[in-house]
């Protein structure tokens, strides 16, 4: 066995290099964390280019996908069934877009039963085309940009509650931040006690309400709504219910632990709102 | 034309990572091709366009990611540094090395990504070896792919020094 193996510079010269650039990255790191429209910039040009894509990919998910799960296991069908399988397979096919349509056509009237509610302060629907490359940040991407009126820091919401916060924008698509990434801060209320925090995520679908004074009445089911006061989301929009009370000694606050009312791998449709300034 | 087709090999692989994602599948349990594919890198070429490439595989990542820029350049730079070093050691053409080093690599990017950026990262250290493992997996596959673009390229080349590794 053997491989073939380039060496135009000594490994020396390539590590040094390699410091170099690591200590430029750092430098990145640090600059872009305080000035966040850098990120934006190249991002908007990615957004372009891989949006063809992964609508396409999007498309197949969606239509090919399910036709393949169907037919793979007719393989070993009797010959002589074969003609009457495809047929029954054909018509249930049909019944089964028929539901998906009727499925659709119920989440479309709930969409736009919320657009209708904010009518002042919904921008665009738009659908979910991609999730996070890395998997390391929570976000999607949506099939609408600044040519809609899709703004950065916009919020994203569906009728089940909040999603979250549009982080990047190109003309025709967008990268929204979902509110259980730990970069996701939303100003939350809880809707009983009418007892304001801020809502940060906690990474895997879970997220916390900091800032809850300990002398405030906190129940496990309580709800969580937007209070309106960040500019991002419209007031009154479900958040999600309280899953967990800590109290810390020797701190000031309790920490809330709240389950989104989304369950985001289901998001196909969304609104993008703007708050009252 | 050989780094012109591996960035568009890793744009391929960024779509369709964030595609399995959109299907449903947990963030965690999709493997970091990219990675895989820095780590080939750092076995193929040894020069300053290979570690200029990882930067800018990276900062691709990076962008793709739309929060912050240079987390993932920074981890891919110390994997192809690190792998510069190990790669007259280690053989490579053993199909259970291929899947070590894609594993590890996988495993010391996420690491360091979350040493420069620790408010992003959100997986634990048992979700990150499940993502390396199947990096790892992954890994042979992605070496053959690029492997043969590399040996197109070494046969074209003219002017560069080809080492032969004989084992």
């Amino acid at each position: 066995m053997s491989r073939i193996r380039r060496e135009i510079h000594t490994v020396p010269q390539v590590v040094g290099v390699c410091v170099g650039l690591l200590f430029s990255a750092i430098f990145l790191t640090a600059y872009s964390s305080r000035h966040p429209h850098v990120a934006n910039i190249g991002s908007r040009l990615l957004l372009e280019v891989t949006t063809p894509f992964s609508k396409t990919l999007h498309y197949v998910q969606d239509g090919v996908g399910s036709l393949l799960d169907r037919y793979l296991f007719l393989v070993d069908a009797d010959r002589k069934n074969v003609e009457l399988e495809a047929r029954v397979q054909s018509l249930r096919l049909e019944l089964e877009l028929m539901r998906e349509f009727e499925f659709e056509n119920t989440r479309l009237r709930d969409v736009l039963a919320l657009a209708n509610k904010h009518v002042g302060e919904t921008v665009a629907a738009a659908s979910v085309i991609g999730g996070d490359p890395t998997g390391w940040v929570h976000s999607i991407s949506i099939d609408k940009g600044s040519l809609a009126g899709v703004e950065i820091g916009m919020g994203v919401v569906n009728p089940e509650g909040i999603i979250g916060q549009i982080a990047a924008v190109s003309p025709h698509a967008a990268r929204v931040i979902l509110i259980d990434d730990p970069l996701s801060n939303v100003d939350v209320m809880l809707q009983q006690p009418r007892v304001r925090g801020l809502l940060e995520g906690a990474g895997q679908g879970r997220t916390i309400v900091q800032f809850v004074g300990k002398g405030q009445s906190v129940r496990i089911g309580d709800t969580i709504i937007t209070s309106g006061m960040d500019s991002v989301f419209p007031k009154g929009l479900l958040v999600g219910r309280v899953e967990k009370v800590s109290h810390r000694v020797g701190e000031m606050f309790q920490e809330v632990e709240v389950a989104p009312a989304v369950s985001f791998p289901r998001v196909e449709e969304v609104l993008v709102v703007r708050g009252s300034k | 034309m050989r780094y012109l087709i591996l960035g568009l090999i890793a744009l391929s692989f960024l779509v369709l990572q964030g595609g399995l994602v959109l299907f449903g599948m947990p963030v965690w349990l999709v493997p970091q091709c990219v990675i895989v594919s820095v780590v080939f890198l750092s076995f193929y070429e040894c020069s300053v366009f290979a570690a200029v490439a990882a930067f800018a595989l990276g900062l691709l990542v990076d962008i793709a990611s739309g929060v912050s820029i240079g987390p993932w350049a920074g981890s891919y730079v110390f994997v192809f540094g690190l792998f510069t070093l190990l790669s007259q050691r280690l053989f490579i053409e053993s199909l259970a090395v291929r899947v070590f080093v894609g594993g590890v690599g996988s495993i010391v990017a996420g690491l360091f990504f979350s040493l420069l950026a620790v408010k992003s990262a959100s997986l634990s250290i048992i979700q990150l070896i499940v993502q390396g493992g199947l990096s790892a997996l992954f890994a042979p596959l992605i070496f053959s792919l690029l492997h043969r673009i590399w040996q197109g390229g070494a046969i074209e080349g003219s002017r560069s020094r080809w080492s032969l590794s004989s084992m």
